[in-house]
């Protein structure tokens, strides 16, 4: 697989101030790369300097290693789908596809063959000839795909495309993208503030924050081993303690949480050692087993419910445990938990992530090369 | 029906009446006047004769009245494609503006409709005759060794008629060009259009409204227009507004002038509903 995609040292600012700072990524050919991070990260910025919109302070944007960084937009082999969709409202649907197509001067009988499999593919078959007012947004949104897709993009840039669709329809949109991206083959930039999404869809993901990339990595990476304070908790939900390294061997480390003895696996990053006064332990809320007595396990807190709330197949508890620090905890809901019992919760070593408040991602490019072929190897 | 109803029918045609009346004082009956009129003869010391009769809608057939027709559509015109080109780069100037800019523009544009348009059309007339403002700088340059005649020709005229309208042309476009998504421009550049495709396949389709809007707005008034005309075209420059007032004033043949404010009054209606057809959804509303 080779690279498609390669941002060298890019940065923007706008009036001086930094929006994204010093970015390096290679995206490969085929791949589903999401940028996630919360508003105003810098991520729709970096997505518009890669369609040729803003022009990047510093740094340059290959493209299958031709340089794109002063190429016009129009020139370049890449094409965007806009968050509020942007469809031309004065043309027809079939006209919306073809518009790209009738720039590059493709014959028109070629047009109309690739419009009609766009709009077999789109499942929009008998609506070419509406206009877009006419359709509804799910539909809509499938114009805005398959208006770029029609005309072959290296990299097909995504701009939070699903924002603006409910719930439902939005998950049934999101598997509909993944597969029209897997039969396609074209490389999906996807740019969402929304993780699920992010984990759901993604080959890898990107997360971001003040224009720095937090980590790079897979969803399950991302997921499981977050790199930073910030990516635990961002991407799903955390219990984030405040904890102290004590000691450091066999792989393990031994951890005091507010008084508590805990051992947590190091798993492929061993914090530095100056970091070992002040560090973080993230615990997924699903990662603890809750007891109604004293389990004799490794690593235990105890404590009392403070909050059960039903939300369908899980109970969520809230348990506050003995020096104060609550926690919460994700049970199944018919465990019947309830407020004020006494209960101590058990995690196993391999699921405390230690995590570092601040990321150093953006200033080492070999690493993500090294973790993509990683990926690579995972997936092979 | 129930009483609440009733009660809202009631103050509907409270509060609706009064413009109902004034409307049908002041313009329907006058239009129906004027109606009834264009169908009477003049009698001979410019009295009326109440009898039925096609003969003023005649007179205007012949060519006298017919090049006076014309040459109204034609300055109407003028006025309008004028109007047109002056005010969509300045709409489309302002509506690039930042919007503290904006503002300030749009203000200078509206700026002119605080004086009274006489005292502006005489403000003209001082800069354009022969022993005025330009001609005096001229000479004094030595550019000329005469003034030049401005004053007084169809030229004046159609100066005067586009300084006049040019805010109708300019508002209506800039509104148009303002409430353009710019995200349509990016997608378009996006998906291989260079500047000009962009401005004739996404632009320029979007301001169409705003446009032809714009265009009626210049072109009704202005051909009906006869003072602009009357103070700076001279007695050559006779448009159908200015016969109009003539045979009303001067002439006292007021079936022939009501003749031509109904053919005025049908021309423009025929735009009007040109218009309505064109852009069923348009810019101008509830023209």
């Amino acid at each position: 697989m080779n690279a498609v995609l390669r941002l060298e040292n890019l940065s923007k600012s706008f009036a001086g101030t930094p929006v994204v700072r010093n970015l390096h990524l290679t995206i490969s050919s085929g791949e589903f790369f999401t940028f996630l991070g919360p508003s105003g990260c810098g991520k729709t910025t970096t997505l518009r300097m890669i369609a040729g919109f803003e022009a990047p302070t510093e740094g340059r944007i290959f493209l299958e290693h031709k340089d794109i960084t002063e190429l016009a937009p129009f020139r370049r082999d890449v094409n965007t789908v806009f968050q509020n969709y942007a469809l031309f409202p004065h043309m027809t649907v079939a006209k919306n596809i073809s518009f790209g197509l009738e720039m590059r001067r493709v014959g028109k009988e070629e047009t109309t063959k690739r419009v009609s499999k766009m709009l077999e593919l789109f499942s929009l078959t008998g609506l070419g000839s509406r206009k877009p007012s006419q359709l509804s947004g799910g539909q809509q949104q499938r114009v805005a795909v398959a208006r770029s897709l029609v005309l072959n993009p290296r990299v097909l840039l995504l701009d939070e495309p699903l924002a603006a669709l409910d719930a439902k329809l939005r998950r049934q949109i999101q598997i509909e993208l993944k597969e029209i991206q897997k039969s396609s083959g074209v490389t999906f930039l996807y740019v969402t503030h929304d993780q699920e999404e992010a984990l759901l869809l993604s080959d890898r993901i990107a997360v971001m924050r003040d224009g720095v990339l937090e980590q790079v990595g897979t969803p399950r990476k991302v997921y499981e081993q977050p790199a930073t304070r910030f990516v635990a908790e961002f991407v799903g939900e955390n219990n984030l303690l405040p904890a102290r390294i004590v000691a450091c061997q066999n792989g393990e480390l031994l951890l005091d949480v507010h008084g508590l003895r805990a051992v947590c696996t190091t798993g492929s990053s061993i914090p530095r050692s100056e970091t070992w006064g002040e560090a973080v332990l993230a615990i997924r809320p699903e990662s603890f087993s809750l007891h109604r007595h004293s389990p004799d396990a490794l690593n235990c807190f105890a404590g009392v419910v403070r909050e059960c709330l039903y939300s369908g197949t899980n109970l969520r508890v809230i348990v506050q445990l003995d020096c104060g620090q609550r926690l919460l905890v994700q049970v199944a809901s018919g465990s019947g938990f309830r407020t004020g019992e006494r209960v101590w919760a058990e995690w196993q070593p391999a699921d405390g992530q230690v995590v570092s408040e601040e990321s150093g991602v953006n200033t080492v490019p070999e690493l993500k090369a090294q973790e993509s072929s990683a990926r690579r190897g995972c997936a092979g | 029906m129930n009483s609440a109803e009733k009660g809202a029918g009631w103050f509907r045609s409270l509060m609706i009446g009064p413009s109902l009346l004034w409307l049908l004082l002041f313009l329907a009956l006058p239009l129906l006047l004027v109606a009834a009129i264009s169908f009477m003869t003049r009698g001979t010391y410019g009295g009326l004769i109440y009898n039925f009769s096609l003969s003023s809608y005649l007179m205007l057939l012949d060519s006298l009245y017919a090049t006076i027709m014309a040459r109204s559509l034609w300055m109407a015109t003028a006025t309008t494609v004028f109007c047109l080109a002056a005010g969509y780069p300045l709409a489309a100037f302002i509506a690039a503006s930042g919007p503290n800019r904006r503002h300030w523009l749009l203000m200078l544009v509206v700026i002119p409709f605080c004086i009274n348009f006489l005292i502006r059309t005489y403000a003209w007339m001082a800069l354009l005759r022969s022993g005025g403002i330009i001609n005096h700088l001229l000479l004094a340059s030595g550019l000329i060794s005469s003034p030049l005649t401005m004053l007084y020709t169809p030229g004046a005229a159609l100066l005067g008629l586009v300084y006049a309208f040019l805010p109708f042309a300019v508002l209506p476009i800039y509104a148009s060009l303002e409430r353009l998504d710019q995200r349509l421009v990016e997608a378009a550049t996006d998906l291989g259009a260079r500047g000009r495709q962009v401005f004739w396949r996404v632009v320029l389709p979007m301001a169409a409204p705003g446009i032809a809007a714009g265009a009626l707005l210049v072109f009704i008034p202005t051909l009906g227009m006869f003072v602009i005309t009357d103070l700076m075209g001279g007695a050559r420059t006779m448009l159908i507004g200015n016969l109009i007032q003539n045979q009303f004033m001067a002439a006292r043949n007021w079936p022939l002038g009501s003749a031509a404010s109904m053919v005025l009054l049908l021309t423009v209606l025929a735009g009007l509903w040109a218009y309505r057809k064109l852009f069923p959804n348009g810019g101008l509303g509830d023209v």
